[in-house]
């Protein structure tokens, strides 16, 4: 019994093995469903799709110390990929999927390379640019965005089968897990280290012989298929998409919500998922002095706030303030130890 | 040849309150180096104020404000003040004490200050739609009338149409301006101005306040943002023309200026805010309705090639 539960330890020090469980955990989801409300499992649903698009901002930001705004638009951009696929073109749910990926790198390669060729700085100016063009965009492309309207898809089909929203919901955890380990192996691989040491000190991995551009490019790029594919995951659970509400505020929360858990965890992401997320839909909601429609945008203020007080004291995060204070805990506990062995 | 000259002439007429945008944009971006998001915002504050002063309850049957020339004036005085006192605040709580952040986490914080701003603003506006009048409606029969009047008539024998609000917001920004640069070039603040934006650091060593002089910038910066704002919302003259978000496409139109114009000069932006104005106004004629989009996808590969903008310097930067 005791070497099982010592396997069981030294396999959840592996992070890989951790995300599992994760998964293992969020599939227990579809199966409390009818106990939960609709709106608290549909709640739950987006802010793990939203974590999806999290996971790849944080690559940006946190490794590649670059912003952008233009991270709702790509979602946007997922969901209308989406509804094309599923309902015009008709394709299967992973052909889809990899139509999706392929306009995400034909985007990110174009609006990458114009900003980042002037400033790493410039990007969050470029891609808020990108962000009024797409409206103007998904204004008139109205037979796969539905203009003004937006635009309602069918379930997707997979197997031969048309999935309900509780089987949607495993697809979407099948895809939170994959990519969780996908950043934590793009982190752990060369790559990650060169994008870190751009953001340390650009000249320096310039004489160490690092392509400071084209890592880059390659983290914006990643950031916009994982923004793509949480669209296409998003249209797929909600199946409801209009163009005028992806704007500005969803991209900032979705900085926000990296930002304040922690940009260089993945699990502080999570937590900054759920926070920022989560605090909207759980918290106020259900309280009654704050559902007056003037209080709608209150989560704002506090996301806000958040973002500007752990980006002035805290720029590791909660992330970084958990693990701060796990070490003094340590510290403390040898401390005591040592006094004891000193007696 | 007449058709261009119109379309140059109208635009220049129009470019005025993004000038001023693009101008305050700079001013920060030099003084404390950063590209302020914010600033959109903070100019909506003071939309917002004003149309309170003007109109504290908005009309439900959508009716636009009439009020007098004297009462607009005190409304968009109290409302530039309030951008001018808020922006200020901005630099004395947040940005005098994350100086040495990077350029990145700087625009983070001024973004999470556009979070707050959206948040907070129905909360004490409250939701239903908000409008301001235009500037000509109660000016006409005082002696300012007379006088754009004169100019007016003058544009009109050219054969351009110009309004009476386009031709007040053009002198006032162009008077604005005009007096920035001066006092740029000629005052204290702007000596130290000039020194901040070269080397912080050292400017503060040889003896310049730079906590001031950043400050003041700020300040200046949300007293011309609140300038913009007001003359752009009340641009239209219709109903529901003040919202949280009007100001964000005009922010774009500024950014991708002062990119054009490059930020490393004070007049550069200026003048690429103005060609913006122009090409605007020219493309709309011809690839309607993808003018404005035609345009950020010009400035793009113009960027492309010059990545420092048609004004731009560039800087050696030391290791």
């Amino acid at each position: 019994m005791d070497k099982i539960k010592h396997f069981i330890q030294l396999k959840l020090k592996n992070p890989l093995y951790q995300f599992l469980l994760f998964g293992v955990l969020l599939l227990l989801l579809p199966i409390l469903s009818p106990f939960m409300s609709v709106t608290t499992t549909d709640a739950l649903a987006k802010t793990l799709i939203y974590f999806i698009v999290a996971l790849g901002f944080s690559l940006l930001i946190g490794y590649g110390g670059l912003a952008s705004l233009g991270t709702s638009s790509f979602i946007a951009i997922g969901t209308f990929v989406a509804y094309a696929g599923i309902n015009e073109f008709e394709l299967p749910f992973l052909l889809t999927i990899l139509l999706g990926v392929f306009i995400a790198l034909i985007f990110g390669l174009i609006f990458g390379i114009v900003s980042l060729r002037i400033e790493g700085m410039y990007l969050a100016i470029v891609t808020l640019g990108l962000s009024e063009i797409m409206i103007e965009l998904f204004k008139n492309f109205d037979r796969f965005t539905g203009g003004v309207s937006g635009t309602t898809s069918r379930a997707i089909e997979m197997f031969g089968l048309r999935l309900t929203s509780n089987e949607t919901l495993i697809i979407v955890v099948v895809f939170v897990v994959l990519a969780m380990v996908l950043t934590y192996n793009l982190i752990n691989s060369p790559f990650g280290r060169a994008l870190l040491s751009i953001k340390n000190n650009d000249s320096a991995a310039q004489a160490m012989g690092i392509s400071v551009i084209k890592y880059r490019l390659i983290a914006f790029i990643v950031s916009t298929v994982y923004a793509v594919l949480g669209g296409i995951l998003y249209m797929s659970y909600v199946k409801f998409s209009m163009g005028s509400t992806w704007g500005l505020a969803i991209s900032l929360n979705i900085l926000a919500a990296v930002v304040v858990g922690g940009s260089k965890s993945i699990w502080g992401v999570l937590l900054g998922t759920f926070m920022i997320f989560g605090m909207d839909l759980i918290l106020f909601k259900n309280i009654d002095f704050l559902s007056d429609s003037k209080f709608a945008n209150l989560s704002f203020v506090i996301s806000g706030l958040l973002i500007i007080l752990v980006t002035m004291f805290y720029p590791n995060g909660l992330a970084g303030l958990i693990n701060e204070l796990k070490y003094k805990i340590k510290r403390l506990r040898l401390k005591h130890q040592a006094g004891k062995d000193h007696e | 040849m007449q058709f261009f000259f119109d379309i140059f002439l109208s635009g220049l007429l129009q470019s005025a309150p993004l000038a001023l945008a693009t101008f305050a944009i700079v001013l920060i971006f030099r003084t404390s180096f950063t590209t302020n998001f914010a600033q959109g915002m903070i100019g909506t504050v003071a939309a917002f104020i004003t149309t309170y002063i003007i109109m504290p309850a908005p009309d439900i049957q959508g009716n636009v404000a009439t009020p007098s020339f004297l009462e607009y004036l005190v409304a968009i005085g109290a409302g530039i003040l309030v951008s001018f006192i808020l922006s200020m605040l901005i630099d004395i709580l947040v940005f005098r004490h994350s100086r040495y952040l990077n350029p990145v986490g700087k625009q983070i914080i001024t973004m999470g200050v556009v979070l707050v701003i959206t948040g907070l603003l129905p909360i004490f506006f409250g939701i239903a739609d908000r409008s301001l009048p235009r500037f000509g409606a109660n000016i006409e029969d005082t002696f300012l009338g007379d006088f754009f009047q004169v100019f007016i008539s003058l544009f009109d024998n050219m054969g351009i149409n110009v309004g009476l609000h386009t031709m007040i917001s053009f002198t006032l920004s162009a008077l604005i301006i005009t007096v920035i640069f001066v006092a740029l070039k000629y005052t204290k603040w702007g000596l130290g101005v000039r020194a901040t934006a070269s080397n912080e650091r050292v400017a503060s060593m040889m003896g310049v306040n730079t906590k001031f002089i950043t400050a003041m910038s700020w300040a200046i910066a949300g007293g011309l943002g609140a300038i913009a704002a007001i003359m752009i919302s009340s641009n239209k003259g219709t109903f529901g023309n003040v919202t949280t978000y009007f100001m964000i496409s005009i922010q774009v139109q500024a950014f991708f200026s002062a990119i054009l114009g490059g930020f490393s000069t004070f007049y550069g932006p200026v003048i690429g805010a103005i060609i913006f104005s122009v090409l605007n106004n020219l493309f709309g004629v011809y690839f309607n309705p993808w003018g404005t989009t035609v345009l950020y996808l010009t400035i793009m590969v113009i960027v492309l090639f010059k990545p420092l903008g048609l004004f731009g310097k560039k800087i050696a930067k030391k290791v």
